[in-house]
């Protein structure tokens, strides 16, 4: 469900949807998201001094509270590789 | 849903040309990602064409009040979204069972709503139009128990001559505070501290 939530948010604000990879890790109390898209997306998901990103942080938190789970979200720049 | 295409032709000019026709659409309303440039071979041999996709950028019609309704189903809460137009600008208020929620702590929650609702219907328009949110008249309440606040501290201000700094908020609250105070006389306001940790200060101006 979280999983779903941030696909839509993420794939909604950036230029390249289908770059966007999410992935849900759940434990007991917590859930971590693992969030990445391809670098020029970066800054639309992160925005002005991360306000942005610290809204999506917001809604997941909702969403968290809603289904009594802490939710992270990690977002994960992995490195260049080359072909 | 597929919304992009890949096409192959001599020179990527060519390929984002036919792209074009394809999508009906225009250069401004496609991203155009180039996934070979054409190389030339020895004659017709290993002479390879250029590859480009082109992706539509997000569905112009895609409403806000679709994108709202979406989020907030995701997130685990049933309920609507009603609009109403207010002096040119569009208002949405959700109506469910769980308004505190939505609300969060200051309006926190309402607040990462509405900037997440505009940053996507804003993302490819070129004139940005602000969509604002809300639950339960929650807005208007809160700037009143903010205007409430402003003039209750000022009155201890006034009394004490003692400044006052008040907890930290949002620019859109300090702002009603600033406003709420602006014709009186006997305090001044201003504010200070960076980011998050931003207070308004009500200073006594009788001396």
């Amino acid at each position: 469900m979280f999983k779903e939530l941030i696909e839509y948010i993420v794939k909604s604000l950036v230029d390249y949807p289908d770059d966007v990879v999410v992935r849900e890790v759940t434990g007991e109390k917590v859930v971590i998201i693992e969030l990445s898209v391809i670098d020029e997306d970066l800054g639309k998901i992160i925005g002005r001094y991360g306000r942005t990103l610290k809204a999506i942080r917001t809604l997941l938190y909702t969403a968290g509270l809603k289904a009594n789970k802490k939710v992270i979200l990690e977002l994960i720049e992995e490195p260049r590789t080359e072909a | 849903m597929q919304n992009y295409i890949e096409v192959e032709a001599e020179t990527v000019e060519e390929a984002i040309d036919i792209a074009l026709t394809e999508l009906e659409t225009t250069r401004e309303d496609v991203n155009i990602i180039i996934i070979n440039e054409p190389t030339k071979g020895i004659l017709s041999f290993g002479a390879k064409p250029a590859k480009v996709r082109a992706t539509l950028k997000e569905d112009i019609t895609t409403s806000p009040e679709t994108v709202l309704k979406e989020i907030l189903t995701r997130i685990g809460i049933d309920g609507k979204v009603e609009s109403d137009f207010i002096e040119g600008s569009l208002h949405l208020n959700m109506v469910t069972d769980s308004p505190a929620l939505l609300i969060g702590k200051h309006g926190q929650t309402l607040d990462a709503m509405e900037r997440i609702l505009n940053c996507i219907i804003n993302k490819s328009a070129l004139a940005k139009k602000k969509v604002f949110v809300d639950t339960e008249g929650y807005r208007e309440r809160r700037e009143q128990s903010l205007v409430d606040l402003a003039h209750q501290v000022a009155a201890k201000v006034r009394r004490t001559r003692q400044d006052v700094i008040l907890s930290p908020m949002s620019a859109k609250d300090r702002r009603i505070i600033h406003l709420a105070l602006q014709g009186d006389d006997t305090v001044s306001t201003f504010s200070q501290g960076e980011g998050d940790m931003r207070r308004v200060v009500i200073a006594s101006d009788d001396y």
